[in-house]
């Protein structure tokens, strides 16, 4: 990491800490916004299920906290070096501390063979884009978990590029566990696995079995830690039979809340499967480039997941920084931009107005969410697109052009 | 012109489209049929109509075990006033044939005078008209009931030994002045048999609220200070503790396994005194009760349900009501049927009165029948022949369930669509297992033991069959017709069939150029 790269990292962290000194109440209002945190990744929650584990109840029986029970080992553990407050220095480093690991990884990321014979951006810009992009700061001090999840998928990718396969399944396993949708990172990570070796019957059952085992592992810590598998429900459950209806930068719950019981079982199915469509077909297309896979499915789940936050959009647009040279080929990038940003800036005042004013209804808060949603799709059919376009030039004769018909 | 693909390319494209499909096939199609078919429990309808056939039939039960009210009765020329017994019959068989009465009610007459050679009733009216002759204060033992009638034909006194034996004396007083009362007697809201029906709503436990409710005005009366004090207060809790203890060890206990009670101050703030108790005078002598307590804001309460069993907790209110300044308005007092009772204050707050008139209310909601006794200047509350009127109370209930039973059978069988999940039939299966519980009961010998039980398993089946009849994923499911859903489903899946049907189509067409 050259000086530059390090800077950036002091700097966000000075900026995170400075966040926090100035404004105390920040992460509080910050971690009220539904756009930011959701049900499943909601510090508070995590704070009340660590009191009840700590007092010998268990934090899955009241429906309140729908974490993986690795976070209240973690916490607890770090409840011994000072105080567990949303705004304690304990916290306040580790989260910054946690960012910085993120960026790190990205980097080393730019600098793997994966991407070797591309153009990258320097080390220092791609930490920048991740370091210094709003919407990871406001994750960041809102205290959400999926801080902790990212960092875990984006370890999983880096050790993949370093053929580090056996750190990296592990890591995944660790996403997995937090955040169930990082499963379907599995098939584009068994290509990067492979790469080296090739993908035989033996090496892929290999990674699978040691995948499933480590899986099984982090289960067991929850299923040891409360006595029964019951938190399964609460957990994973909650998340894939979106029991907390609770509004959301996503596009599930104004569904949820109009229809009929009779076609809940339905749309529920319906609605997970949407996101797991696409991503043997984006394994197979980008078999080239499994790294593109891999952003794309995580670009794709950002938008289909039951319940997304804008840190997702922070975390894909840091993984987008790494194809620099796609960039020179997409369209839209002004008119996704302006979409987003025009769905950021309204998304908490038609939120504020509907909840707080009662001078709007869900219609304003959804029609918003719909908006992200074309952005989203906007970046992500763009980014396909210039990435096949990148990869057709690059294996048909350079001297072709592409007309647009 | 395009240019040519790669076969490679060809080989990929299949692969992406043919993972779409294994996707759609594999998982979508199984789990759109799973969660969208109308899952149809089988209902017992041919036990359904067992049930109804049984009861139409009597429920086996023989004439001495009959469940109901008959009354066999001797009548003297005396009471006939210009009506013969046959006609007496005729209007009374008019009035009673009403579809809930004519399963527990009916009235043998006998003119008893002309009765040579028959079996004479058990009870003979025998009426005797006097306007000075001393009303004697007991008659000697017997099924005599001799009714008193003033030769103006004004209130007549009647003497029985009993008050079930009073009951039959002051229903089957007759002439024609009285048919009018007769009918009134008969009616299913207002009449005799209204309060055995209102028994028959069965409930395990009781539980009386009371409620001291004092208006409060900008002019603060004395009225309201003194009731605001600790010591008026206190007295009010003391007076309905006395009338709850009287509840817990009377004849209400036999018929519930506990009684329960709390008591309340309330306040009711009038910005204006004089409109407020204005509108509420107004309320009252208009009947218009419902809205005197929607003012009062005291929710009607009505049967509670615990989901463990069917026993339920009857709730009733009891109010006294201060009006916010003194009047020479006399106390008031109603029922409000399923509710409770209210006491208006008069002049001064008469604690005690008030809760004599709580008791009285409390006997009218709650049981089957009660009936006053005049001898003399006092009057005497017991039940009589409890038995007879449990058992009325539990064939209603009988008649409740296989009504509702009933229903749910039509329903089920005309909405084809309509899903029937698995605790409607484990609701109709206790439904029938409490029918046939109570029958077994209604066939044996009667005890206070088993005539409670009987009642029991009998408010248990109606219960059961109301909540089978409104379950709720049941009922939830009867408004999707098949056009709606076709209205969701293409919206939904329309936008993901195209593109895959494209891309499926182009791999069909690609392999078939290749064939040749």
């Amino acid at each position: 990491m050259d000086s530059k790269t390090w800077a950036v990292f002091v700097a966000s962290a000075v900026l995170k800490l400075s966040l926090n000194f100035l404004f105390p109440s920040l992460h509080s209002i910050l971690g009220q916004h539904v756009e930011v945190t959701t049900s499943m990744t909601s510090f508070k929650q995590l704070k009340e299920g660590l009191h009840l584990y700590e007092i010998g109840i268990s934090p899955y029986d009241g429906g309140v906290y729908h974490q993986a029970p690795i976070f209240l080992l973690l916490f607890k553990f770090l409840g011994k070096f000072g105080s567990t407050a949303p705004n304690s220095p304990t916290i306040n480093v580790f989260y910054v501390f946690t960012d910085i690991i993120t960026a790190y990884f990205l980097c080393a990321i730019s600098k793997s063979q994966s991407l070797a014979k591309t153009n990258q951006l320097a080390d220092w810009v791609i930490a920048s884009i991740y370091l210094f992009n709003p919407l990871v700061v406001a994750t960041n001090i809102s205290r959400s978990t999926a801080v902790l999840s990212n960092a875990a998928m984006i370890g999983s990718i880096a050790y993949a590029c370093y053929n580090r396969n056996i750190l990296s399944v592990m890591f995944l396993a660790l996403a997995s566990h937090t955040n169930i949708y990082t499963v379907y990172l599995f098939p584009p990570f068994l290509l990067l696995w492979t790469s080296a070796t090739g993908a035989t019957m033996a090496s892929v059952t290999k990674y699978l079995i040691f995948y499933i085992a480590m899986s099984a592992g982090l289960t067991s810590i929850g299923y040891f830690m409360t006595g029964s598998l019951q938190y399964l429900s609460a957990t994973y459950g909650s998340l894939l039979f979106f029991k907390d209806l609770a509004p959301n930068m996503g596009l599930w719950w104004y569904f949820f809340m109009e229809m009929f019981d009779f076609f809940r079982p339905l749309f529920t199915y319906i609605f997970q499967l949407y996101s797991l469509i696409y991503v043997l077909p984006i394994t197979f297309r980008l078999h080239n480039c499994p790294l593109m896979a891999i952003t794309c499915i995580v670009g794709i789940t950002t938008i289909s997941k039951s319940y997304p936050e804008v840190g997702d959009l922070g975390v894909y647009i840091s993984l987008l920084s790494l194809f620099k040279f796609i960039f020179p080929n997409v369209r839209y990038a002004l008119l996704a931009a302006l979409v987003i940003l025009h769905s950021l800036v309204l998304a908490p005042n038609f939120y504020h107005l509907w909840i707080y004013l009662g001078s709007g209804n869900a219609n304003f808060f959804y029609a918003i969410t719909l908006v992200y949603t074309i952005g989203m799709t906007i970046i992500i059919t763009d980014t396909l697109r210039a990435a096949l376009l990148i990869e057709f030039q690059g294996t048909e004769n350079p001297s072709k052009t592409v007309i647009q018909i | 012109m395009l240019p040519s693909e790669s076969t490679e390319a060809i080989v990929l494209r299949r692969k992406v489209v043919l993972s779409f499909w294994a996707v759609f096939v594999f998982l979508g199609l199984p789990l759109w049929f799973h969660t969208t078919t109308i899952h149809r429990t089988p209902v017992p309808l041919s036990a359904i109509e067992t049930l109804d056939n049984e009861l139409k039939d009597g429920l086996g039960l023989s004439r001495d075990d009959d469940p109901g009210l008959h009354i066999a009765v001797g009548v003297k020329k005396n009471c006939l006033y210009g009506i013969t017994t046959r006609e007496i019959s005729d209007e009374l068989q008019r009035l009673l044939r009403t579809e809930w009465t004519s399963s527990v009610f009916s009235l043998d007459l006998v003119d008893a005078d002309e009765c040579s050679g028959c079996s004479m009733p058990k009870y003979t009216l025998n009426c005797i008209g006097s306007d000075r002759t001393p009303l004697p204060k007991t008659i000697s033992e017997g099924l005599e009931i001799t009714v008193y009638i003033p030769s103006n034909h004004g209130s007549k006194e009647i003497i029985a030994n009993g008050l079930y034996d009073a009951f039959v004396g002051d229903f089957l007083f007759f002439n024609k002045h009285d048919l009018g009362s007769i009918d009134r007697a008969m009616s299913p809201t207002t009449g005799i048999l209204s309060t055995m029906y209102r028994g028959a709503t069965y409930a395990d436990a009781i539980h009386l609220s009371f409620t001291l409710l004092i208006a409060l005005d900008s002019s603060g009366g004395e009225r309201a200070i003194e009731a605001l004090s600790p010591e008026f207060q206190t007295e009010w809790r003391v007076h309905a503790e006395k009338v709850w203890n009287t509840l817990k060890f009377g004849e209400l206990n036999r018929y519930v396994s506990s009684i329960t009670f709390d008591t309340d101050v309330g306040f009711q703030y009038m910005t204006d005194g004089s409109d407020e108790w204005a509108r509420v005078e107004q309320d009252v002598s208009s009947d218009k009760l419902s809205s005197l307590l929607d003012t009062w804001d005291l929710q009607p309460i009505t049967l509670l349900t615990t989901s463990s069993n069917s026993s339920a907790v009857k709730v009733l209110q009891f109010v006294y009501f201060l009006p916010p300044y003194s009047t020479n308005t006399k106390s008031l007092s109603f029922t409000v049927a399923n509710w409770g009772g209210v006491v208006m204050a008069g002049d001064s707050p008469d604690l005690p009165a008030a809760m004599r008139t709580f008791g009285r209310q409390i006997d009218k909601l709650l049981s089957p029948v009660s009936f006053s006794l005049a001898n003399g200047s006092k009057s005497r509350k017991t039940l009589p022949h409890r038995h007879e009127f449990a058992r009325i109370a539990t064939i209603m209930n009988l008649r409740g369930a296989i009504e509702t039973l009933s229903a749910l059978s039509r329903l089920v069988t005309s909405l084809q669509e309509m899903a029937v999940p698995s605790t409607v039939r484990d609701l109709v299966d206790s439904a029938i297992k409490e029918w046939h519980s109570a029958v077994v009961n209604l066939r044996s010998d009667f005890d206070q033991v088993a005539e409670n039980q009987g009642l029991r398993h009998a408010a248990a089946a109606a219960q059961f069959a109301r909540q089978a009849v409104f379950d709720k994923d049941m009922m939830l499911n009867m408004f999707v017709p098949f056009e709606h859903k076709i209205a969701v489903y293409l919206p939904l899946l329309g936008p993901v069939i195209v593109p895959l049907v494209a891309g499926l189509r182009r791999v069909v067409v690609e392999s078939r150029k290749k064939e040749p």
